[in-house]
């Protein structure tokens, strides 16, 4: 069976891409033979996975993938079950565009800011010229870092709603235990208590994803 | 307030959308119809290797 190929995509820079893909990839690792691929050519996954420890290594194996992304891709499917594409944050080279164009969801994760909200436009035009080509291309916008004291992320919704692009209902908060984990090369699955509340938001995502 | 700032957010979306270029038809018919070799012209050098396994 081929495997089910998830990009994580945005063109705006510290949305949380990557912190996205390695605690996704890290989820489905539970449940499938998973592999991360670092399209971005700053090399943040290569770089989190690679500080993880012998004892302690990181659940998934990270390629970096600079060029022939869409053949790259047609040959790992056959051997794993979830494919996760860590994009870069441009339009501009064409990388996002690619791996949206062979995959199955891309996850667009936005920040609850005004900002992150107006970047995020280009995105949703750019997919809807990408799924002209890849038809069952489904895409979802992810709230990251949410602030439940907020009022700000307390209002994305009404915001959100106006983007031709569904929001998914599970959404990550803001927690330290991400940046922590990614400072030891682990996922929130390794960090025991700390990082209980965020595997547990990281599994409803999950869920969500594979039932949506 | 809540509700208030979310119609200032929204709107603030509404702009943001009104302001987009218009849509290039002959840039989609280049994406959808050859995105690889796009990539591969258009990407920089990289310092890494085409592919970088890790572990080994």
């Amino acid at each position: 069976m081929l495997a089910q190929v998830f990009s994580v995509a945005n063109q705006k820079g510290g949305t949380g891409k990557t912190t996205l893909s390695m605690n996704l990839a890290a989820g489905f690792s539970r449940r499938g033979r998973t592999l991360i691929i670092d399209a971005d050519p700053q090399g943040s996954a290569g770089q989190w996975a690679g500080l993880s420890t012998d004892e302690r290594p990181f659940p998934v194996s990270v390629i970096s993938v600079a060029s022939n992304l869409a053949r790259e891709v047609s040959r790992m499917r056959q051997d794993y079950q979830y494919l996760v594409i860590d994009c870069p944050p441009t339009l501009e080279t064409g990388v996002a565009q690619s791996a949206m164009s062979i995959s199955d969801k891309v996850f667009v994760p936005i920040l609850p800011s005004p900002v992150d909200l107006w970047a995020s436009v280009r995105l949703t035009d750019a997919i809807d010229q990408i799924k002209i080509s890849n038809s069952r291309l489904q895409a979802y916008i992810l709230i990251n870092q949410l602030e439940l004291r907020s009022a700000m992320s307390r209002s994305m919704s009404q915001a959100l709603a106006e983007f031709d692009m569904p929001t998914l209902q599970s959404c990550l908060r803001r927690r330290a235990v991400y940046r922590n984990s990614a400072l030891e090369g682990l996922s929130v699955y390794c960090m025991g208590k700390r990082g209980e509340s965020a595997v547990q938001e990281v599994e409803f995502l999950i869920e969500e994803i594979l039932t949506s | 307030m809540t509700k208030e700032l979310g119609s200032k957010l929204a709107n603030s979306v509404r702009q943001a959308k009104a302001k987009q270029p218009q849509k290039n038809t002959q840039d989609t018919q280049q994406v959808s119809e050859t995105p690889a070799p796009k990539v591969e012209s258009e990407l920089p050098l990289s310092p890494l290797p085409a592919r970088r396994v890790w572990p080994d």
